[in-house]
């Protein structure tokens, strides 16, 4: 669980602190207030799990340089994070860690406040490693972290501390992040999508977006019964909300022959069989490709999907609302708080209807002024006592939270 | 002619469930509902006399107001609602106050739980529903416990409702004025 996050010099983050609600935070503001910047500040700290600085590195040039403290807990043992990161912000505006400092406080573990430097891609790669020993994959890894350097982390860094940290690593890089904007216009969805098979190894090509939902809710059909899928199945289906009735994929075997020339000229012939998977939706008695879907029908099925099916302790999702009617946007909403019991929720809204259905406890205002930059305000400290008094007596007597915040009490 | 009840109610789902228990009292085709929902019990009470006269004035001829009881009095709630109600030109009105939430309703009957969300069996659920502090939460372990689903009270309290059978109600206090209700209802057009 993610405690706090201190963040400096990201974006519109100049000096911006943030103690996220233990299940479910609830951030509002106007638009460039900083919400998505707040978003992705906490994602970099699931970027921090990919980079690998001993043996990896882009050739090129940080766009910015920023600085994270975080607290995150974990089976009650708080370890806090400080991170002093490079990083490059690529066309589509994602940001790609370069290069990170990272030095951990864990007093319940190494019994002082000295700090130990392990990078969260070394913690999660040497944790790997562990899991993968004796497994034809060692020698994948072993190219990752070289010995010398495995050596070095084995002598400064006690099992406990490096198991822990490899614990946070992993939890972290499992971390999801949802935004309407992903899945617009399900006219993009392509209507099929192909799988390499050879001998026993299944492989999709590289996917993203819509293509790689699908090939997601593929992959998650295969779990046994009770698992995420299924509740999924059952929570979209005619037992649930009622989006669809069912979703089936056919499968057609296809194959294809590869030659190459090696050197001597020696030709060599490589046999492959591909899978065309072909999605579909059952609704009523039409059987639908995905593209075929209305836009509110693919958001509200990807964002279920990955909110019922992920693994990850953490999930930010921004603006649930979008293109989703009311009464469905209820339901989502109690599916959100349902799942924000079993794991840590943030997602960010423009709609008093969302904030009806929450507590002031969940929510922050998000501000940006001038030379302060983003600034995070939790309800309850934002207001005085005063105020917070006055809110509770008018949730109980006139009205609701959403239209508080429409008619100004709130920012 | 079909008989034009205006609900207010806290959530959509109160309305769908008083709805399937309607169905269940008469015939579909002999009544239809205007509603408002407040989204909030706040709300509901500020907006109750307004709202109650905008449904007469859509053509409503009784009214049903639901209200959670929560932690609250019964007994300055109820008199709250009726003010609230009071000088609206309608037959008849009831006001109806479910003991904490109306999911107790839900809870009288375990066969439809069962067969709403699978269960191998009929989970076991106290005499009297309504002296279960948090209906919902009780529900949603219950569900959760033996059939492994998970429950959403948008999107299963109208499947419940509509198994339900409704002399099984019949326990829970808050609930037995309304089966009369409607048959006076009904009666008098």
């Amino acid at each position: 669980m993610i405690k706090n996050i201190s963040i400096k010099n990201y974006r519109s983050c100049l000096d911006t602190d943030f103690k996220l609600h233990p299940e479910l935070s609830v951030l509002i503001g106007p638009n460039s207030s900083g919400k998505t910047n707040v978003m992705n500040a906490l994602l970099l700290l699931k970027k921090l799990t990919e980079e690998s600085p001993l043996f990896y590195s882009r050739d090129v040039e940080p766009t910015g340089h920023c600085k994270l403290k975080s607290t995150i807990t974990i089976d009650n043992v708080k370890a806090t994070l400080w991170a002093d990161i490079d990083t490059y912000t690529d066309a589509d505006n994602t940001d790609i860690v370069i290069t990170s400092d990272q030095y951990w406080n864990i007093q319940q573990l190494t019994g002082n406040n000295k700090r130990v430097k392990l990078p969260l891609s070394v913690a999660r790669e040497l944790t790997r490693l562990t899991r993968a020993a004796d497994t034809r994959f060692i020698s994948y890894y072993q190219r990752r972290i070289s010995f010398d350097a495995l050596e070095q982390i084995s002598k400064e860094i006690p099992g406990p501390v490096r198991d822990f940290l490899g614990k946070i690593a992993l939890d972290l890089a499992q971390i999801r992040y949802y935004s309407a904007s992903q899945f617009t216009n399900p006219a993009n969805c392509p209507v099929s999508f192909e799988l390499e098979k050879e001998g026993k190894t299944t492989r999709a090509p590289r996917l993203t977006g819509h293509a790689k939902f699908l090939f997601d809710l593929y992959n998650s059909r295969k779990r046994p019964k009770g698992s995420g899928y299924w509740q999924f199945i059952d929570i979209i289906g005619p037992n649930g909300i009622g989006l669809v009735d069912d979703i089936s994929f056919n499968e057609i075997t296809t194959s294809s022959v590869h030659h190459s020339v090696r050197i001597g000229g020696t030709v060599t012939e490589r046999r492959k069989k591909n899978i065309l998977v072909i999605p579909q939706f059952k609704i009523g008695k039409n059987a639908l490709s995905p593209n075929q879907l209305s836009e509110g029908t693919f958001k509200t099925i990807t964002l279920l999907f990955y909110l019922i099916t992920e693994p990850s302790q953490v999930l930010f999702i921004e603006e649930p609302e979008v293109c989703v009617h009311h009464g469905l946007l209820s339901s989502i909403l109690e599916l959100i708080k349902t799942y924000s019991n079993n794991k840590q929720i943030v997602i960010s809204t423009h709609s008093d209807f969302v904030l009806d259905m929450v507590q002031p406890d969940n929510v922050y205002v998000v501000t940006n002024l001038p030379d302060e930059g983003t600034k995070i305000h939790h309800i309850p400290k934002r207001l005085s006592r005063r105020e917070l008094g006055a809110l509770r007596e008018y949730l109980r007597t006139e009205g609701n939270l959403g239209e508080y915040w429409r008619a100004g009490g709130l920012e | 002619m079909a008989v034009k009840i205006g609900i207010i109610a806290e959530e959509h789902n109160d309305i769908d469930v008083i709805y399937q228990f309607t169905c269940k009292l008469t015939p579909e085709n002999s009544f239809s509902f205007s509603t408002f929902v407040a989204h909030g019990c706040g709300r509901l009470r500020n907006k109750c006399q307004a709202w109650s006269h905008n449904l007469i004035r859509r053509g409503c001829t009784h009214l049903v107001v639901i209200h959670d009881l929560d932690d609250k009095d019964q007994d300055s709630l109820r008199l709250e609602l009726e003010n609230s109600v009071r000088d609206t030109a309608c037959s008849g009105r009831i006001i109806l106050i479910p003991v904490f939430e109306i999911e107790a309703w839900l809870l009288s009957d375990p066969l439809a739980l069962q067969q709403t969300f699978n269960m191998k069996k009929a989970p076991k659920i106290p005499q009297n529903p309504e002296t279960i502090r948090h209906p919902k939460e009780y529900l949603r372990d219950i569900v959760w416990k033996d059939s492994k689903k998970r429950y959403i009270n948008t999107i299963h309290n109208k499947k419940i409702a509509s198994i339900l059978r409704i002399d099984k109600i019949s326990i829970c206090s808050s609930f037995t004025p309304y089966p009369a209700f409607v048959s006076t209802t009904i009666a008098s057009c």
